[in-house]
């Protein structure tokens, strides 16, 4: 078997549609005259694309009329373009086609036709199927908001349920129940924090404030403000300093970052490190300490809900899962590096596009 | 003291907890002054209008008002009053957990005279007491 009829097997025999047109007249549009079509061509066998038919006859009824067009300007450029069309097939009703059209010899051009249906099913159920899980998620948040709001307000009568029995009974308490009523007093207080801490967590997803560019050390600067005075030194550095986020959203991650390096500090005054830079079509910040660090067994769950690591410090075990939250909610994302001492919180946050 | 008329004080508010907090926070500052209560918005209508086989209640009087009730909420209520001729001019103080901006414009926007959140158990309402009784005392109420 000879190379060029190899050739003529491959074409008829593929599984792709190809046809090609010869220019028998050019400048004419109408003068594409089809050379040849496989058995896989979308209109092949039908009355309307014989083979040697002129492409005039029948483009008023089979092909979109820019098809000519294509041909030409592949033709005369050199250019491969590519383009979409539905075809009537008989039987099946409009189908929709990707055409890759290419120049095969100085008058002559192919085109190659994809089908689309299954594709574009596909797409179709990908989307449903995000769309089913934004709504799922969308329900998740809300519930989180709405119970922990609806759930503070029975906690709020025990509360002070609790502090009349207090105030009215005052000193005629036995020892042993002031004991209990105290304890009972810290685990609503307990309960009030980690109310306020789901209504935070929840937030985040909720928080609809339109991304901007934003100032790291400006944030910074703001989220210093705000803290507890302390001995901690907090410097930034890097040559970078712009963020695109939801400024509310990436303050709190920052304050979070920064307000865990100082309280789990076991010295009472180090240095904590806000490194900008620019980096893979965003910008990474890190926050660095030196304090005790996190032992590598612990460091997968510091960023789930209501993980703590014990110890007199320990907070209800939100904060890095709302950082996790505040930088997923943005396509970016968290890592922590530890060595034997001190933290490595590494933040990515997308450039502008890539929210 | 010619002028001073006992202020009662109606009292809207569905949570059986706050409505004790508040007569709680009364009796502490040793102010004797009536409180009634209305478990929701149509109640406190049916008190300030006599209908409903309620008698209606004296005046001066000023309103303490929940925002989430069933029924009719507070902002409901205080819409309801704005409109009636009769009680348009009626005192009202919100007393609620919403910190949602939205139910304080609308409050204010209602000419409300006070926008209290009852946050921290005890301590948002002995303010309030505190706030009412120098009030009341102060202010020339509409009789």
């Amino acid at each position: 078997m000879s190379d060029s009829s190899l050739f003529v097997d491959l074409v008829a025999s593929a599984t792709i549609g190809i046809v090609v047109y010869e220019w028998t007249a050019p400048p004419d549009l109408g003068s594409f005259r089809m050379v040849v079509e496989n058995a896989a061509a979308p209109l092949a066998g039908s009355e309307a694309a014989q083979l040697g038919h002129t492409l005039d006859a029948t483009r008023s009824r089979v092909l979109d009329t820019i098809v000519p067009e294509h041909l030409a300007r592949t033709i005369e450029t050199g250019e491969p373009c590519a383009f979409e069309v539905d075809l009537r097939i008989d039987g099946r009703g409009m189908i929709p086609f990707a055409v890759h059209c290419f120049r095969v010899g100085p008058r002559h051009a192919s085109l190659m036709f994809e089908e689309l249906s299954e594709r574009r099913r596909l797409a179709r159920e990908l989307d449903d199927r995000m769309r089913a899980l934004e709504a799922s998620n969308r329900a998740l948040d809300d519930f989180a908001y709405v119970a922990s709001h609806d759930l503070k307000s029975p906690l709020r009568d025990i509360h002070n349920l609790a502090s009349w029995i207090d105030e009215d009974l005052g000193d005629a308490i036995p020892p042993p129940t002031r004991r209990h009523l105290d304890t009972l007093v810290g685990r609503i207080a307990r309960m009030e924090r980690l109310l306020d801490d789901l209504l935070a967590y929840s937030r985040v997803a909720r928080e609809g404030t339109a991304p901007r560019a934003l100032s790291v050390r400006e944030v910074v600067r703001n989220v210093i403000g705000l803290l507890a005075p302390t001995h901690h030194r907090i410097i930034v550095e890097g040559d970078a300093d712009v963020v695109w986020a939801r400024s509310a959203v990436f303050e709190q991650a920052l304050r979070n970052l920064i307000s865990n390096a100082i309280i789990h500090d076991d010295r009472p005054g180090g240095t904590i490190t806000v490194f900008v830079r620019a980096h893979d079509g965003g910008t990474e910040v890190v926050v660095r300490d030196d304090g005790p660090g996190i032992a590598a067994a612990f460091r997968d769950r510091v960023f789930r809900v209501f993980q703590t690591l014990g110890g007199p410090a320990s907070g209800t075990g939100i904060g890095l899962a709302i950082v996790k939250r505040a930088v997923e909610s943005h396509n970016g994302s968290v890592t922590l590096d530890a060595t034997e001492r001190g933290c490595t919180f590494r933040t990515f946050w997308p450039a502008a596009n890539g929210v | 003291m010619a002028s001073y008329h006992t202020v009662s004080v109606l009292l809207v508010e569905d949570n059986d907890i706050d409505r004790e907090a508040v007569r709680r926070g009364f009796a502490k500052h040793k102010i004797a002054n009536p409180i009634i209560d209305a478990a929701d918005g149509i109640e406190a209508l049916e008190l300030l209008r006599g209908s409903g086989g309620k008698a209606a209640l004296a005046r001066p009087h000023i309103l303490l008002v929940d925002i989430n009730m069933p029924r009719m909420n507070g902002i409901e209520l205080v819409t309801e009053l704005r409109a009636d001729p009769t009680l348009r001019d009626t005192i009202v103080f919100m007393l609620t957990t919403s910190k949602s901006d939205e139910d304080r414009i609308a409050s204010f926007q209602l000419n409300v005279a006070g926008y209290i959140v009852k946050n921290e158990a005890g301590i948002g309402f002995a303010r309030l007491v505190e706030l009412l009784d120098h009030y009341w005392r102060l202010v020339e109420l509409p009789s």
